[in-house]
């Protein structure tokens, strides 16, 4: 399961990157915008499990150290491990690819992901994360395609809901005391003086 | 009311269970820990404004921001205490402060964008030259190095909440790191516009450089701030319990971050 959703993050990840790049890099070439993202989006998935490969031969060559007999003889079921009754996959020399990317799994869990708590709200800080960077990656797009209307409306309300989901989360406003909340909103009707002042010039 | 005889009698004679509470407890009030009182935020004040004196003469302002790191540091060095003081309900005196500075950074930095936009719409040729010079790929790329920064601060306050130490530390690395690349990425891009011909003296130049200039110091500062926190814990000073420096640093990571994703609207995606 675990790799599975692994796996399709990273290939999705690739998608993104190559969905992006590749149009923002070709512009003002002679490729069609559409086309240059078809291509990147295929290209960014293909190089993300080309990216892989290095890492697996890693993985292989790592497991398969310290023991140089050829693979029938390493695979091969002895006499002494069917009356101890030790067979299966505790005998078996390399790992499979399953078992490396669980592994690699494990070692960024217990890196990167803190221990269980009561009262956390991790879920959503991650959630948030990722409304963030899709808001960025939308944001970035529709400067990027020739829409017949202003898009300054929509960039305001896209950039006001990236402050709110950062204010009420990351910095635990909708946790926090209200007093808190009310200090920072406090300083926006003197910040409105200020851009009315300045417009008014 | 026994005398004290007959309590010295009573304690020492029957079993420690059998000892009523209110003997047991000694009639003197209770003892109240302070800090040690520190004229620190007095050294970085002298140092602050000898450091805008420099406006007038530069001498004084290196002297003034030697000063001012000197006192700062001091203060880092001022143990964390927390009285868990409060004032009207359960408000944390510290945090109270920290975003009564953020309320007063908000002003900052909107009379700057408000300058912006305001020189904008008074130039809108300059403007729109300028803007073809901009780099959107590389301004989307400081923001993104930001926004994960930013997220890693919240893991980083999360683990140390949840006593996971390691994965504490991994996470401010990372935040130091790309707080660092944010800042690499801005050199980077001032470098090759004023390659392309962006001046400080043009109008555009002018309000891009102050602008995106003030925001770039004050990730500077916290990359600097986060070092001392990170040298700070390594020196076992936060835990499970003593979270709240962290959490400072993070209100003031996010505000850095709002202040962005402000700037990366206002001068690179709307024209």
């Amino acid at each position: 399961m675990e790799l599975w959703l692994f796996g399709t993050l990273w290939v999705t990840s690739g998608i993104f990157i190559g969905g992006v790049l590749t149009p923002v890099l070709s512009d003002g070439r002679k490729f069609n915008d559409w086309l240059s993202m078809v291509f990147g989006v295929v290209l960014g998935a293909v190089g993300n499990v080309i990216l892989l490969i290095p890492l697996w031969v890693f993985v292989m060559a790592q497991k398969s150290t310290g023991d140089h007999r050829p693979a029938w003889q390493r695979d091969a079921i002895s006499l002494e491990e069917i009356e101890s009754g030790q067979v299966g996959a505790a005998s078996a020399g390399g790992a499979s690819m399953n078992e490396s990317v669980l592994a690699l799994v494990a070692v960024l869990k217990e890196n990167l992901w803190p221990a269980p708590r009561e009262h956390s709200h991790r879920m959503s800080y991650v959630g948030v994360f990722a409304a963030l960077a899709i808001i960025t990656l939308v944001e970035v797009s529709i400067t990027y395609m020739d829409l017949p209307f202003s898009i300054v409306g929509p960039l305001v309300a896209l950039s006001t809901s990236k402050v709110l989901l950062v204010a009420l989360y990351f910095m635990h406003l909708r946790y926090d005391s209200r007093w808190y909340a009310g200090l920072f909103v406090f300083a926006f009707p003197f910040a409105a003086m200020i851009i009315t002042i300045l417009a008014l010039d | 009311m026994p005398t004290d005889a007959q309590v010295l009698d009573e304690v020492q004679t029957k079993p420690v269970e059998e000892v009523p509470l209110e003997l047991a407890h000694s009639e003197e009030p209770e003892e109240i820990h302070m800090p040690p009182s520190t004229i620190a935020p007095l050294i970085v004040g002298v140092g602050i404004g000898l450091a805008l004196l420099g406006m007038i003469a530069p001498l004084l302002g290196v002297i003034g921001l030697v000063i001012a790191v000197v006192g700062g540091l001091r203060m880092a060095q001022f143990p964390e205490i927390d009285l868990h003081s409060s004032w009207l309900t359960q408000l944390n005196n510290r945090k109270f402060g920290m975003w009564a500075f953020i309320s007063s950074e908000v002003m900052f930095f909107t009379s700057l964008i408000g300058g912006f936009v305001a020189f904008k719409t008074k130039h809108p040729d300059e403007f729109a030259e300028a803007h073809e010079i901009l780099s959107l790929p590389l301004a989307t790329l400081g923001t993104s190095v930001l926004i994960i920064s930013s997220f890693a601060v919240v893991m980083a306050l999360e683990a140390l909440q949840s006593n996971s130490r390691r994965v504490f530390y991994n996470w401010v690395g990372l935040t130091v790191l790309f707080g660092a690349s944010f800042l690499s990425i801005q050199a980077f891009e001032w470098y090759e516009l004023m390659h392309e011909g962006i001046e400080a003296a043009d109008v555009f130049g002018t309000v891009f450089f102050v602008t995106t200039g003030f925001h770039g110091l004050h990730v500077l500062g916290g990359v600097a701030w986060l070092s001392i926190l990170l040298l700070r814990s390594l020196r076992g000073y936060y835990s499970a319990e003593n979270y709240l420096g962290i959490e400072l640093f993070g209100l003031y990571w996010h505000f850095v971050d709002v202040v962005w994703i402000v700037l990366f609207t206002v001068i690179y995606l709307i024209h």
